[in-house]
C-alpha cells in the first residue's frame, strides 16, 4: 500500500545576533529594501496611484420649462423668438404670437423613477411672407447624479438646424451626452452644487443680455451636457406653420471622477503588495544563504538541540 | 474537523442569507419612497413599457418574466378609436406588478391575479416557497378566462360598447373578440417558459449557474406588505412647471439723487426727463432690442441694422433737443425739473474721419445718399461722458462719417460707450498698457525720440499720439488705409496678420530705374518704420532710462540694395529685391503673477521681392507679421525642506555602558534619513495648489 505526502512542516532555525553588528545591520537593510524596493518598482512602472476612475449611471434629468427657440427668418432682423425668459424679450407680442403649443413629455420606459427621453415639441405660426431659414433650441435641464458621485447642476441641450428649403417640420432624435473637461471632485455625502444654478438668472441680466453670452458662459464650465444627433428629419415645404419635435434619449453616462485616498490606496495595495511577496521571498533566499554559510556572525539556534 | 464542519456549515448560512436578502432587496426597492420633482408627466404608454420588460429572469432576482407574459394579455391591445392610452402616474407600472408579484397585497383584487395564472400557464409549473416547504405540480388549463368586468383594462373608452381591438372590453362579445384577434396577441418570442426548470433548459448552458436561483413564486410574510406612500401636497413647490421670468422690476422713475454706479443716464427735454438708451443684439447680431445706457458702465455695440434703422438718426434728434442732466447734493430737494436746479450738459457733436475730427456741422456732414452711394454715413457713434467734480460735465458724441455703397441690405453699426473721470478730453491724456508690466489687448508702447524717451513720453500728449503706439494699415476693399485708430494697432499678446495693397499716391515715373527705391521708401514712410523706433519694454515706461528702451532694428529695411531696370518692350518696370513682408518679432518674459509682461527683445525681419510694375497703377501687396513669443520657463514647484527633528535621546539609550558615545548624531541622522526616504516615496501624492 502506497503512502501519500498529506502535510508537510517546516523546522525553524533561528540566528540570533546583537543590535550592532554585521548580521543586525544586513537584516535591517534587506528589511528596508523589501519595503521600499517594490514601492518604487510599483511606482516607476506608472499606475501605483490611480488618478482617474469612471463609473456609469443613467442620470436623473428633468426639465425646467426654461426655454429659448430662436428661428431665423430669411429676414434676420426679424426671427421668431418662443421663450418665457424675460431677457430675452418675451414682452414681443408679434413674435410670441407665432409660438402657436409647446408640449413637453418626460417618459419613463423602464418604470425605474429616471427619465428615459424628453420630447418637447413646438407648433410656429410661420408668417406668410416670411420662411424660416434656422433653427436654434436652447432647453434648461435639472442633472443629477445620485450614486457615487452626487452632483445637481442645471445644464443645456442646445439644438441647431439649418434649413436650405423653408421646412414644415423637423423631426430631430438625439442623446444627451455628459461631457467634462476635469474629473469630478468625488466626495462622499456631499452633493456638487457648483453650476446648480439657472443659467437665465436675474442676476445676470445687466451683463449678459445676448445668448452668446450665455453659450460662452455655458462652454466655460468643467461640466456640461450635450446634444449627439443620433438622427434628423425634416420635411419641406414652405406653409404657414411649423411643427419641431424633438425626441432627446437620457442613456446611462460614463463620468469620471478623482478617486478618494482611500480608493487609490485600495488599488495601490495590491501592486505594491505583489511586489512585496516576491522580494520577500528573494531576500529570504539569500539570507538563506548567508546565514546558512555563516558569511555573517550569529548565533544558531535549533529547537531540537540543547545548550551545553 | 469540527472547524471544517462548523466552517461549511457558515458558509452555507451565508449564502442562504445571501440568497433571501438579495431577493428581499430586489422585492423592497419597489417601495422605495422616490420623490422625484416630475411633474407634467405622462403617461407612459403601455407598449412601450411592455418593450422594455426583460424577458429573461436572473438569478438571485424575482422572476420578471411572469409579467410579460401576463401583462399583455390584458392591455396591450390597441384600440383604433382612440390612437393612445396612457396611464395616469408611473406608480401604476409598479402597482400593478406589484399585485403580480405579491399574493398578500389587500390593495388590488387578488383573484384577478390568481386568474393570471391559471389562465397564461400552459404547462407544468414547479412553484417554489421560501418561506415555506411546498412543492405542488398544476396542470394549466388551455383557455382563457372569461373577463367578469372591465376593471383595469386600459383599453376600454366607450361605455358600453366595444372598443375596437381592446380584448379586455367587457362589452365585447366572443365573436367581436374573435375579429380581434386576441387569441394572438400574446408575444410568443423566446422560449414560453413559465417555470425555472423549463426557463433553464431552454436556455444555453452559459447561463445555468446565473438562473440557478430563479424564482417563480413565493409566498412571503404578512410583514412584508407593499407600502404606498401618500402623495404630498405641500411637495408640488418642488416640482418643475411653467414658468414665466421677467426682467426685475427696476424703478425706471427718475429720482432726485446724484448718480450712483449702475443708473440710467437722464435726458432733459422741455421740462420732461427720459433715460438714453441704445440698441443691441440679444438673439443673434442685429440690434432687436435697446437697453439702457447705465451710469459707469462702459460698453461696445456692435450690430446688424437695415439703412432705416441706422442709431445716427435717433442720436442726432437726441442731441439736438435734449441736454444731460445731473442731480446736485445742493438741489436735492427742489422740485423744479429744469437747469437751474439740475446740472445740465450740452451735447458736443464731432464728426471724425479717418483722421481728424471736427465739430458736427450739419451743412457739411448731412448724410445724403444718390442712387446706391450714400455720403456722411454714420455707422460706428462715441458716447462719452466726462464725469467730474459729482456731476457729468460734458457730454460728447463722436460721429465716424464715411462714404460708402448701400447696396448691401444690411450695415454692421458701432455704438460705444465710455466714460471719463475727468474733464480732460481722452485724446489729452497718455494711456498706458499696463503697470509695470504689459497687459494682454494693450498697445504697444514706441517712441521716435532720440533721447529722453521717457520724458517725450509723458510730454506733448495730443501732438505725438500717433506715435506713441505703432499703428498698422487698415484694409478697405483690399486697400491700405492709414489712420490712428485703435484697432489697427500693435497690441500686446496679439499675434496677426495683415495684408493689403499700398497704392503709391505720388506720381511715380516707372520709366525711370530709380523709382524702385522710390516705391520702397514710400512704403516704408508709410508704415511709420522711418529713422530709430524704440519699443518701451513696459506697458508704463515711467522708470525707465533711455537704454532700457529697445531698440527695434530698421536697418533691416535697407533700401539700397533694391534696384530696378525698365523693359521698354513690355513697359514695365521690373523691381528687385522690394521689401514687402515685414514681420515685428517681440520676445517677453512674465515678470510676476499677474500675467504683466516685459519685452526683452525686439526686431523687424523684411521679405523681399521681385515686383515688376506697370504705368498704369502702381502698387504694392503688403505683408505685416506681428509674433509675440514668450519665452518664461514654466514654474517649478520648490518642495519645502523638510522638518528637521532635533530629537534629544539620553546618551546612555543605544550604549547604556559607553561612557562617551557620540550617538545623537547617528540618530538624527537615521531619522532624516527615513523621512527623506518617506517623503521621496509620497512626493507623488503631495500636491501644492
Amino acid at each position: 500500500m502506497s503512502l501519500y505526502k498529506l502535510f508537510s512542516s517546516n523546522v525553524e532555525i533561528q540566528y540570533k545576533s546583537t543590535f550592532l553588528s554585521k548580521a543586525m545591520f544586513f537584516t535591517l537593510f534587506t528589511s528596508i529594501l523589501n519595503i521600499i524596493l517594490p514601492f518604487i518598482i510599483a511606482q516607476k512602472s506608472r499606475g501605483l496611484w490611480v488618478k482617474y476612475h469612471s463609473f456609469y449611471e443613467q442620470p436623473t434629468v428633468h426639465f425646467t420649462y426654461e426655454y429659448v427657440l430662436i428661428a431665423e427668418t430669411e429676414d434676420p432682423s426679424k426671427p421668431i423668438l418662443c421663450t418665457e425668459i424675460g431677457l430675452f424679450g418675451n414682452d414681443n407680442e408679434e413674435s410670441s404670437e407665432s409660438c402657436a403649443e409647446m408640449q413637453v413629455q418626460e417618459n419613463d420606459f423602464t418604470g425605474d423613477g429616471k427619465k428615459d427621453e424628453l420630447y418637447i415639441k413646438f407648433h410656429l405660426n410661420i408668417p406668410p411672407d416670411r420662411t424660416v431659414s434656422s433653427i436654434l433650441l436652447i432647453l434648461s435641464l435639472d442633472f443629477q447624479l445620485k450614486t457615487i458621485c452626487p452632483l445637481q447642476m442645471q445644464s443645456l441641450a442646445l439644438i441647431t438646424k439649418e434649413f436650405v428649403i423653408p421646412p414644415s417640420e423637423l423631426i430631430f432624435h438625439g442623446d444627451l451626452n455628459f461631457y467634462q473637461t476635469t474629473h469630478l471632485p468625488c466626495e462622499w455625502f456631499n452633493q456638487d452644487t457648483k453650476y446648480n444654478r439657472s443659467l437665465f438668472e436675474i442676476e445676470k441680466w445687466e451683463s449678459y443680455m445676448s445668448i452668446d453670452h450665455y453659450l460662452s458662459d455655458y462652454f466655460h464650465r468643467e461640466v456640461t451636457t450635450e446634444v449627439r444627433t443620433i438622427n434628423s428629419r425634416t420635411y419641406n415645404g414652405q406653409t404657414d406653420s411649423m411643427t419641431v419635435q424633438v425626441h432627446l434619449r437620457i442613456p446611462e453616462m460614463q463620468i469620471r471622477y478623482t478617486p478618494s485616498i482611500l480608493e487609490e490606496f485600495k488599488w495601490a495595495w495590491p501592486q505594491y503588495l505583489s511586489f512585496v511577496v516576491i522580494f520577500h521571498w528573494f531576500f529570504n533566499k539569500v539570507k538563506e544563504f548567508i546565514f546558512t554559510n555563516r558569511l555573517l556572525m550569529s548565533w544558531k539556534v535549533q529547537s531540537w538541540k540543547t545548550f551545553e | 474537523m469540527r472547524i471544517i464542519t462548523y466552517f461549511a456549515f457558515t458558509l452555507l448560512s451565508v449564502l442562504i442569507q445571501f440568497c433571501v436578502m438579495d431577493y428581499i432587496q430586489g422585492k423592497t426597492q419597489l417601495d422605495s419612497k422616490h420623490i422625484d420633482p416630475d411633474v407634467s408627466t405622462p403617461n407612459k404608454q403601455t407598449k412601450e413599457k411592455l418593450q422594455y420588460i426583460p424577458d429573461k429572469p436572473h438569478a438571485l432576482y424575482y422572476r420578471t418574466a411572469e409579467p410579460y407574459n401576463v401583462l399583455p394579455k390584458k392591455i396591450i391591445f390597441y384600440n383604433d378609436s382612440i390612437p393612445d392610452f396612457t396611464f395616469t402616474t408611473t406608480d401604476n407600472l409598479n402597482t400593478i406588478l406589484d399585485v403580480f408579484y405579491d399574493e398578500n397585497s389587500s390593495i388590488y383584487n387578488i383573484s384577478t391575479t390568481e386568474t393570471f395564472f391559471t389562465s397564461t400557464e400552459s404547462e407544468i409549473v414547479t412553484e417554489l416557497t421560501i418561506f415555506e416547504i411546498k412543492n405542488q405540480t398544476t396542470n394549466k388549463p388551455n383557455d382563457y378566462a372569461k373577463e367578469s368586468s372591465n376593471k383595469n383594462c386600459l383599453c376600454n373608452f366607450l361605455y358600453k360598447v366595444c372598443d375596437v381591438n381592446c380584448c379586455c372590453d367587457g362589452d365585447c362579445s366572443e365573436e367581436e373578440k374573435q375579429l380581434f384577434n386576441c387569441s394572438k396577441v400574446v408575444p410568443q418570442n423566446g422560449p414560453n417558459s413559465k417555470s425555472c426548470s423549463l426557463y433553464l433548459f431552454h436556455n444555453y448552458f452559459g447561463k445555468f449557474i446565473d438562473n440557478l436561483f430563479c424564482v417563480v413564486q413565493t409566498n412571503l410574510p404578512e410583514k412584508r406588505k407593499v407600502a404606498q406612500y401618500k402623495p404630498q401636497l405641500q411637495e408640488v413647490g418642488q416640482y418643475f412647471k411653467w414658468i414665466s421670468i421677467n426682467i426685475p422690476n427696476i424703478s425706471r422713475d427718475f429720482q432726485r439723487k446724484p448718480y450712483a454706479k449702475g443708473d440710467y443716464l437722464w435726458i432733459l427735454k422741455n421740462g420732461d426727463i427720459f433715460h438714453l438708451d441704445l440698441p443691441y443684439a440679444n438673439i443673434n447680431n442685429f440690434c432687436t432690442n435697446r437697453k439702457p445706457i447705465r451710469f459707469l458702465n462702459n460698453e461696445k455695440i456692435k450690430c446688424n441694422v437695415k439703412l432705416s434703422d441706422i442709431e445716427m438718426f435717433n442720436v442726432k434728434r437726441i442731441s439736438e433737443v435734449t441736454s444731460i442732466i445731473s442731480v446736485l447734493n445742493s438741489t436735492m430737494n427742489s422740485t423744479i425739473l429744469n437747469c437751474s436746479t439740475l446740472h445740465c450738459a450740452n451735447w458736443t457733436v464731432l464728426a471724425c474721419n479717418e483722421q481728424s475730427c471736427s465739430l458736427y456741422d450739419e451743412h457739411v456732414h448731412e448724410p445724403k445718399c444718390v442712387e446706391n452711394f450714400c455720403t456722411n454715413l454714420v455707422l460706428e457713434l462715441d458716447y462719452i461722458f466726462n464725469y467730474y467734480d459729482s456731476k457729468i460735465t460734458n457730454s460728447t458724441l463722436k460721429f465716424y462719417v464715411q462714404n460708402m455703397s448701400i447696396v448691401l441690405p444690411f450695415f454692421t453699426q458701432i455704438v460705444n460707450v465710455k466714460f471719463v473721470m475727468s474733464n480732460r478730453s481722452l485724446d489729452n491724456v497718455t494711456r498706458l498698457s499696463g503697470t509695470p508690466g504689459y497687459v494682454d489687448g494693450r498697445p504697444l508702447l514706441v517712441s521716435y525720440a532720440e533721447g529722453n524717451r521717457t520724458d517725450d513720453f509723458y510730454d506733448d500728449p495730443i501732438e505725438a499720439k500717433a506715435f506713441k503706439s505703432f499703428s498698422l494699415p487698415g484694409n478697405v476693399q483690399g486697400k491700405c488705409v492709414y489712420n490712428n485708430k485703435t484697432d489697427n494697432q500693435i497690441v500686446f499678446g496679439y499675434n496677426k496678420r495683415l495684408k493689403c495693397r499700398h497704392e503709391h499716391k505720388y506720381f511715380i515715373d516707372v520709366t525711370d530705374a530709380k523709382s524702385c527705391r522710390y516705391i520702397q521708401n514710400n512704403l516704408t514712410k508709410a508704415l511709420n518704420l522711418v529713422g530709430k523706433i524704440f519699443v518701451s519694454p513696459l506697458g508704463n515706461p515711467e522708470s525707465l532710462k533711455d537704454e532700457d528702451w529697445i531698440n527695434l532694428n530698421t536697418n533691416t529695411i535697407d533700401s539700397s540694395i533694391v534696384y530696378g531696370e525698365y523693359d521698354k518692350k513690355t513697359k514695365k518696370l521690373q523691381c528687385y529685391n522690394l521689401a514687402t513682408r515685414f514681420f515685428f518679432q517681440f520676445t517677453c518674459i512674465t515678470i510676476n503673477e499677474e500675467r504683466s509682461n516685459r519685452i526683452i527683445y525686439a526686431s523687424i525681419e523684411v521679405t523681399r521681392k521681385n515686383i515688376s510694375f506697370i504705368e498704369d497703377s502702381v502698387s504694392t501687396l503688403v505683408t505685416l507679421d506681428v509674433s509675440f513669443i514668450d519665452v518664461t520657463k514654466p514654474a517649478a514647484f520648490e518642495y519645502a525642506h523638510g522638518p528637521r527633528l532635533n530629537i534629544h535621546l539620553p546618551e546612555n539609550f543605544f550604549y547604556p555602558y559607553r561612557s562617551k558615545a557620540s550617538s545623537l548624531h547617528c540618530v538624527n541622522i537615521s531619522i532624516d534619513l527615513l523621512f527623506y526616504l518617506c517623503f521621496l516615496c509620497f512626493t507623488n501624492k503631495i500636491t501644492f495648489h
